[in-house]
């Protein structure tokens, strides 16, 4: 249970892929504006994050085994699109509404980093050496760990995107300079709630201490 | 001709800056940037990879259906990048080491995928390279203006060198990356605005001189 | 459709420059990976040339299975010493050991220690250096050479020789007496690991190097 918090607080929180690692900037500056977009495109990656690590970490170990883990880059990229492809089809058959709210952002998952980030970290993929299990907050990510990081780290990202979009919404009604209009500001924003989750690396979950 | 060039050339580096204007590329960005060292090496990094994979898809152009583009673009990149990784893996250890996670992710830098969609699908192979060194050297130069104000303002060093002996921890973390990205945005827009307005009032005063010549004749 | 048409069609053309190119990559890419092959005894003679001046092939192994391996605790930290090699004269001992479970958010350091070996017992930190750490240390930047090399100052000699640890669990104000107390501020967690570490290192040593004089 405490193994489970500890790595749940890590990815979330401690480590935010946005605020922390800087894991997926691209939508979180594009797509932040309106948090209702801010909201379905957090689910869309945190559903895309989840499922491509489940396929990529046994895909890793099997690149291992056969000893061809150069073709990795490759193969996950792969995997990924395929799958952000496979997940808009479904969605638009099981549920219209659903597709609706997150279908559009599907298309601007494959490029982002985060999801392929989330399979490097889980899978610890080396060029060369003996491979290891990737070790987080402590834990040893087996399968299961590895698919609760990524579901964290989903999270993470989506609460990163609802305050930002939240923040935005406010920032687009003051008059600033024209050159710190858009981006420059929305830096400098994010800047200041980098800070507000960097108290979370105080938190110190201790594991089997 | 050579003049095309020329202006390719500086539309990379200054007027379309992938970095500064463009805001492409961001992840690397604000993860490299905490020394010029790294920042360097990631920059060049680009620049190989985005030159090469401009002159590959550019060569391979016409082979390529256009209803499959997309897969064999990102094919040719992750293969450049794994290229990349077992090279700096074998001959510069340190930087391999200091990329970490950065490293695989060059293959979704949009900046690569963005100039092989719209330059070099529909280019010769000449200007495509040009076009890849222009932009890898744009990123390459705004990654290591960045590193080189955040080693010194976080550290008190530049390219590893002691400066100065102080160092304000802030700008080594990430929210230091996000507010010196921010306002370094902000100077280049500011700079780029006024030497393009300051260009423009000065031609309308040109045309116009013209213009009252004829008239005067 | 008939087989021939799909021959002729746009989708087998698809089909045949994808799989082509993929192929070529592929094969390139084994090829290159051959090529550039990193073989192990590279990678640890990579590792021992910033912490060891000598000729990382003629060291000897000290830890050569699992069951080598030796865990210590110091003041609520773990460290796990992996491995270590020792010069031919027996008087350097070079000690791969890892910082863990206190280690801010429980993540782990791993250090290379390099001491001098006297008559069988410790006699000094020569240097020591950061080998790797995992993704949680986001504040390992903070370990610079300049905190690194305190642990090989003269400052703290009597605590190596004299069977002591770094330590810097400060548990008063009033209780600021130790002079072992070793932290980087704003990087506590991350400074323990790497203390843990060190002691680890040194306990390892003290044992060891006594069993065999």
């Amino acid at each position: 249970m405490i193994m489970v918090l500890a790595v749940v607080i890590s990815a979330a929180l401690s480590n935010n892929f946005v605020f922390a690692q800087t894991y997926g900037i691209c939508p979180f500056l594009g797509v932040s504006k309106k948090t209702s977009s801010a909201v379905g495109m957090g689910a869309a990656v945190t559903v895309v994050m989840v499922v491509a690590t489940m396929i990529t970490y046994p895909i890793y170990m099997l690149l291992v085994a056969l000893d061809i883990q150069f073709l990795e880059i490759l193969v996950f990229i792969f995997v990924i699109a395929a799958l952000v492809q496979m997940i808009e089809k479904v969605i638009k058959k099981i549920s219209p509404p659903l597709y609706n709210a997150m279908g559009i952002y599907l298309p601007l998952i494959t490029t982002n980093c985060a999801v392929l980030a989330v399979c490097e970290i889980t899978s610890n993929a080396l060029v060369s050496g003996a491979w290891e299990p990737a070790i987080i907050a402590g834990v040893e990510m087996n399968f299961g760990f590895s698919v609760l990081y990524a579901l964290a780290a989903g999270l993470g990202f989506t609460l990163a995107m609802v305050i930002m979009s939240g923040m935005r919404e406010k920032i687009n009604h003051l008059s600033l300079p024209k050159a710190l209009q858009g981006f420059p500001i929305t830096m400098v924003t994010a800047a200041f709630i980098a800070m507000a989750f960097y108290v979370f690396t105080m938190v110190n979950v201790n594991v089997g201490g | 001709m050579k003049n095309k060039y020329g202006k390719m050339a500086l539309d990379g580096l200054i007027f379309n800056n992938p970095t500064f204007v463009l805001v492409l590329g961001t992840c690397p960005t604000l993860a490299m940037t905490s020394n010029a060292t790294d920042a360097f090496g990631m920059g060049v990094s680009v620049l190989v990879v985005l030159t090469l994979s401009n002159i590959i898809i550019s060569a391979l152009r016409r082979v390529i259906p256009n209803a499959v583009r997309i897969p064999a673009f990102i094919v040719v990149i992750a293969t450049l990048v794994t290229l990349l990784r077992l090279f700096l893996n074998k001959f510069i250890p340190d930087l391999y080491a200091s990329m970490g996670t950065f490293l695989p992710l060059i293959v979704v830098n949009c900046i690569i995928l963005g100039r092989a969609e719209a330059f070099a699908s529909k280019n010769g192979v000449l200007a495509s390279a040009v076009d890849g060194v222009s932009n890898g050297a744009g990123f390459t130069v705004s990654l290591v203006i960045m590193g080189i104000i955040r080693e010194f303002l976080g550290s008190g060093s530049i390219f590893g060198l002691k400066i100065m002996d102080f160092g304000i921890q802030f700008f080594a973390m990430p929210m230091g990356a996000f507010v010196v990205y921010g306002l370094c945005i902000a100077v280049f827009v500011y700079v780029l605005d006024t030497v393009q307005r300051a260009r423009r009032i000065k031609r309308t005063r040109l045309l116009r001189g013209e213009e009252l010549a004829k008239e005067e004749a | 459709m008939k087989l021939k048409d799909f021959f002729r069609s746009n989708s087998f053309k698809c089909i045949v420059v994808l799989l082509a190119i993929a192929l070529v990559c592929g094969a390139v890419l084994a090829f290159c990976n051959d090529l550039f092959y990193v073989s192990s005894e590279e990678m640890f003679a990579r590792s021992m040339v910033k912490i060891y001046d000598g000729d990382a092939s003629k060291l000897v192994d000290k830890i050569t299975s699992d069951d080598d391996v030796r865990t210590y605790t110091f003041y609520n930290c773990s460290a796990v010493v992996v491995d270590a090699q020792v010069s031919p004269d027996g008087k350097t001992w070079l000690v791969q050991s890892r910082g863990d479970k206190c280690g801010y958010q429980g993540g782990s350091v791993t250090l290379w220690v390099s001491m001098k070996v006297e008559n069988g017992a410790l006699a000094g930190i020569n240097k020591v250096i950061v080998d790797g750490y995992d993704s949680s240390q986001t504040l390992i930047g903070q370990i610079n050479e300049a905190f690194l090399a305190t642990y090989a100052s003269d400052d703290y000699k009597d605590i190596v020789t004299g069977g002591g640890h770094f330590n810097n669990v400060r548990m008063s104000k009033d209780e600021v007496t130790s002079e072992n107390e070793i932290v980087v501020s704003g990087a506590t967690w991350t400074s323990k690991a790497v203390n843990a570490a060190v002691n680890g290192a040194m306990d390892y040593v003290r044992e060891t190097a006594g069993e065999e004089a």
